[in-house]
C-alpha cells in the first residue's frame, strides 16, 4: 500500500520541508539585506569619495588663488628684505641715517630694546614665521607741533623695515630762563622681525638701506 | 491526480462513489454489499478489496461519507437554553448515553426562528429548546468501509445520514417561508422520508422497497403521517400549518397518489422529478437513485464532520489541513521573499549602478584635482601661509599711530574750550599703556609692553591739563567733561575722566584756598580709548 501523504511521517517530512523553506527564504532575505547594505555602504563610500574629490579641487583652486593674489607680493617682500636677520646696530644706524636731516638738538637719546615675541591678533594665521618685535625708545625736544609731525613724518618715511609707531608722550614744559614753552617727546618705534620657524634666517646686510 | 470531492454513498446493499468533477459529479464505482455477512464473509471481503483498490486510485481525494441505511436512531432532546459551549457539552452527554452502542452520533443541525429569545421572553415561556439527536446503530456494517478509509489514512472530512442532508432540498423546492415539508425521495436503499419544520429536521426514515409496487410509496407517507401526528411532531392544536409534501423520484410510479386530510391536518402534495430541481449529468437525472442530489457541498455545509466528530477516522483530515495551513503559509514567506528579493535586487542593481558611477565621477574629479595641483606654481610657503606673511606685515604696519592725524583731531576737540590748557598728551596701545606709565629723565617710553604679551588693537589717548583763567568751578568741570565727549566724538572712542578740575566725588574734599586765584593751577586728566581698525 503506497503511504498516504495524510501520514503522521509524511506531515512530519512536509512541516521539515516547509521549515526549511522559511530557513532559506529567511536566509536569502538576511544575505539580500546584507549585499543591499553593502551597496549602500559601497555607494555612500563612493559619494564620499566625490565630496573629498571636490574639496580637493576647490582647495588646489583656492591655493591656485591664493598663489596668483599673494605670491609676487611676497617675493616683493622677500626682496625688500622681510626676513632678514635685525640686528640693533645695523637698527641704530638706520634710526641715525634716518633724522641727520633734523634740526640739530632735536633728537636725544634712544633705547633699541630687548627683542620681545609679539603675538597679536595680526599673526594669528601666521605659522611660517615667528614675528619678533623690537622696540627702540628715544627723547626729543620740538618747539611745537608742527616740528613735532615733522619729526614722526621723517621717522616714518626714512626708517627701512616694517616699523610701527606705536607709543608717544607729549609735556609741554617752561623754562625759566625763556617764556617760550617746548615739548618734550617720549616715542616708541617698533620694527617686526619676521624670524622663520624652520628654517635658520640670513643675517641683515650691514648695507641694506 | 487532481484532489477532488469524494462522495462515498453507503446502503444496505450497495456502495457507490461519486467524484465531483469540473463537468459534474460522476459515479465512478458501484460495489455490492452482501445482505446476510456472515455466511457471505467472501463476497464481502472481495467487495471490501475493490473498495480499497478504488481508494487507492484516489488518495488524493476528499472523501464524504453518505449512509442511507434503516440501522438509524432519531430522538428528540428539549434541554434547557445554553451558551454555544455549554449546550455542546449538554448533548455530547446525553449522545454518549443515549447511543452506547456506536460511536457515530451527532446533533441535527438546528435553525433558531429569528429573534426567537426575545419571543420566549415575551411569551414567559420556559427557556428551552429542542435538539434532534441521531445515531447510526449499526456501526459493524459501516466498519469495513470506514476502516479501509482510515487506514489509508485518507482526507475524509465527514460522516452523514442521507435523511439529515435532506433540508438542503427545501431550498430548491421554493416552499413558502415557515412552511412544514415531508420530503420523499427515491434512493437506492428505497423511499427516504423526512420531515422538515422551519427550525430543522425533526424526523427521518427509510422505506425499504416491498412488493407492495406503485402503491407503496402513498402507502409509506400515511404511514409516516399517522408517526408524525403521534409523536405530536405535526397535525396538532397549534401546529395547523399546511403539510407540503414533495415525491422526489426521477421513475415515478403510474398510480395517483393521494393524501388523506381532514381540516385540521392540510397537505399539498406534488411530485418532481430530479431535474426540476437542479441540472446534473443526464445520466443521473434519469437514473432511480435520486440521493445524489445531496451530493454537494452545499448540502454538507451546516454539518460540520457529520456523526464522525472526534473519532480517528478524521485524523487525516486534520493532518491534511495542517498540511494544507503549512503549505500556504510557506508559499505566502515564499511569495513574500520572492517580493521582497526582486525589490531588493532591483534596490542593489540601482546602488551598484549609482555607486559605479560616483566611483567613476570621483576618480575624474580626483585626475582633475591631482592635475591642478601639479600644474599650480611651486612656492616655498604653503599658499596659506603667503597670505598670511602678506596679511600679517601689512597689518602690522597698520599699527602705526599717525601722530600728526591725531593731533589735528586733538586740537580740534579742544577748540570749543579756551579755558583749558592741555599739559600732557600721551597715547599708546593698551598693552603699553596698561604698563605702568611715566617717564624718568632717561629714554623712557610712555609704556613698555611686557615681554611676550599679546598686542592690543586698542589706541589710549592720555590727555592732561590744567584750567586758565577765572571761571566758574562749575564750568571748568564742565568744560572737561565737554571735552572728554568731543575727544570722543573726534576718534569715535570711548571717553573716560580721570580727574576732574574740582572733585565732586561723594567721598572727595574740596578745598579752596587763596592762592589758587594767584596762579595756582587746576589740574585734570581725560582718557579716550579707540579701538583700531584690525584689517
Amino acid at each position: 500500500m503506497k503511504r498516504s501523504r495524510y501520514s503522521k511521517a509524511s506531515l512530519r517530512s512536509t512541516l521539515l520541508w516547509c521549515a526549511a523553506a522559511v530557513l532559506v527564504c529567511g536566509l536569502t532575505a538576511g544575505f539580500m539585506n546584507l549585499w543591499d547594505a553593502r551597496a549602500a555602504h559601497r555607494r555612500e563610500l563612493a559619494a564620499q569619495g566625490i565630496r573629498h574629490a571636490r574639496a580637493r579641487i576647490e582647495q588646489a583652486n583656492a591655493h591656485r588663488a591664493l598663489i596668483d593674489q599673494y605670491k609676487d607680493r611676497y617675493a616683493s617682500l622677500l626682496h625688500e628684505g622681510l626676513t632678514v636677520r635685525f640686528d640693533r646696530s645695523v637698527a641704530g644706524d638706520w634710526f641715525d641715517q634716518a633724522v641727520r636731516g633734523v634740526r640739530s638738538g632735536v633728537i636725544g637719546d634712544y633705547v633699541i630694546g630687548k627683542d620681545i615675541p609679539y603675538a597679536g591678533p595680526e599673526t594669528a594665521q601666521l605659522a611660517a614665521f615667528q614675528v619678533i618685535s623690537h622696540r627702540l625708545d628715544f627723547n626729543a625736544t620740538v618747539a611745537d607741533e608742527d616740528e613735532f609731525a615733522d619729526l614722526m613724518g621723517t621717522i616714518e618715511k626714512r626708517v627701512p623695515g616694517t616699523t610701527a609707531q606705536e607709543a608717544c608722550s607729549l609735556t609741554r614744559t617752561l623754562h625759566s630762563s625763556d617764556a617760550e614753552a617746548e615739548l618734550a617727546l617720549h616715542c616708541s618705534l617698533v620694527w617686526y622681525e619676521f624670524r622663520s620657524v624652520a628654517q635658520p634666517t640670513v643675517r641683515m646686510a650691514a648695507d641694506h638701506e | 491526480m487532481k484532489p477532488a470531492d469524494h462522495y462515498v454513498y453507503i446502503t444496505g446493499t450497495s456502495l457507490e462513489c461519486y467524484r465531483d468533477l469540473r463537468g459534474g459529479l460522476s459515479p465512478v464505482a458501484n460495489l455490492a454489499i452482501p445482505r446476510q455477512v456472515a455466511i457471505d464473509q467472501e463476497s464481502l471481503d472481495r467487495s471490501v478489496r475493490e473498495f480499497e483498490a478504488h481508494l487507492d486510485l484516489y488518495a488524493l481525494d476528499r472523501y464524504y461519507v453518505i449512509t442511507d441505511t434503516q440501522a438509524e436512531a432519531y430522538q428528540a432532546e428539549t434541554v434547557p437554553t445554553l451558551s454555544g459551549r455549554d449546550l455542546r457539552l449538554l448533548l455530547t452527554r446525553k449522545l454518549e448515553q443515549r447511543y452506547r452502542t456506536t460511536v457515530y452520533r451527532g446533533v441535527v443541525p438546528h435553525r433558531a426562528r429569528p429573534y426567537a429569545f426575545f419571543r420566549n421572553l415575551v411569551r414567559r415561556r420556559p427557556r428551552q429548546t429542542t435538539r434532534i439527536l441521531y445515531a447510526l446503530i449499526g456501526p459493524e456494517a459501516l466498519a469495513p468501509w470506514l476502516s479501509a478509509l482510515e487506514n489509508r489514512e485518507l482526507d475524509v472530512r465527514g460522516l452523514y445520514s442521507l435523511g439529515t442532508l435532506m433540508p438542503a432540498l427545501i431550498a430548491d423546492l421554493k416552499l413558502p417561508p415557515r412552511s412544514d415539508a415531508l420530503l420523499v425521495m427515491r434512493t437506492a436503499a428505497g423511499y427516504r422520508h423526512a420531515f422538515v419544520a422551519p427550525s430543522g429536521l425533526r424526523f427521518s426514515r427509510l422505506c425499504a422497497y416491498s412488493t407492495a409496487g406503485d402503491v407503496q410509496v402513498g402507502q409509506e407517507i400515511d404511514k409516516t403521517l399517522q408517526y408524525l401526528t403521534m409523536t405530536r411532531l405535526w397535525g396538532v392544536e397549534g401546529r395547523h400549518r399546511t403539510l407540503h409534501i414533495a415525491v422526489i423520484d426521477a421513475q415515478p410510479a403510474s398510480a395517483q397518489l393521494s393524501v388523506p386530510g381532514n381540516n385540521l391536518r392540510t397537505a399539498q402534495l406534488v411530485q418532481l422529478r430530479p431535474r426540476d430541481l437542479t441540472d446534473g449529468p443526464e445520466a443521473l437525472l434519469e437514473a432511480p437513485n435520486s440521493a445524489w442530489l445531496l451530493f454537494n457541498r452545499a448540502a454538507l455545509r451546516q454539518h460540520g464532520t457529520g456523526c464522525a466528530a472526534g473519532l480517528s477516522l478524521l485524523q487525516a483530515s486534520r493532518r491534511a489541513t495542517q498540511r494544507r495551513a503549512a503549505l500556504y503559509a510557506t508559499a505566502a514567506v515564499a511569495a513574500a521573499s520572492v517580493g521582497y528579493l526582486a525589490v531588493g535586487a532591483s534596490g542593489i542593481r540601482e546602488n551598484l549602478g549609482l555607486a559605479a558611477t560616483d566611483e567613476l565621477v570621483a576618480d575624474h574629479l580626483n585626475a582633475a584635482a591631482e592635475m591642478s595641483e601639479r600644474s599650480a606654481p611651486k612656492t616655498e610657503l604653503d599658499p596659506e601661509q603667503l597670505r598670511a606673511v602678506v596679511q600679517a606685515r601689512d597689518r602690522l604696519l597698520a599699527r602705526n599711530i599717525d601722530a600728526g592725524g591725531l593731533l589735528q583731531r586733538t586740537a580740534a576737540a579742544l577748540a570749543p574750550f579756551p579755558s583749558l590748557t592741555i599739559d600732557t598728551l600721551e597715547w599708546a596701545y593698551a598693552d603699553a599703556a596698561a604698563a605702568p606709565a611715566g617717564m624718568s629723565g632717561s629714554a623712557a617710553p610712555p609704556g613698555r609692553a611686557p615681554a611676550g604679551s599679546p598686542g592690543s588693537n586698542t589706541i589710549v589717548l592720555h590727555l592732561g591739563g590744567h584750567v586758565a583763567g577765572e571761571i566758574l568751578k562749575s564750568d571748568a568741570n564742565a568744560a572737561v567733561g565737554g571735552l572728554a565727549a568731543a575727544l570722543a566724538r573726534e576718534l569715535h572712542g570711548h571717553p573716560v575722566i580721570e580727574r576732574l578740575p574740582f572733585d565732586v566725588a561723594p567721598g572727595g574734599t574740596l578745598e579752596s584756598k587763596r592762592e589758587e586765584h594767584d596762579g595756582k593751577k587746576s589740574e585734570f586728566s581725560v582718557s579716550v580709548s579707540v579701538t583700531a581698525d584690525p584689517s
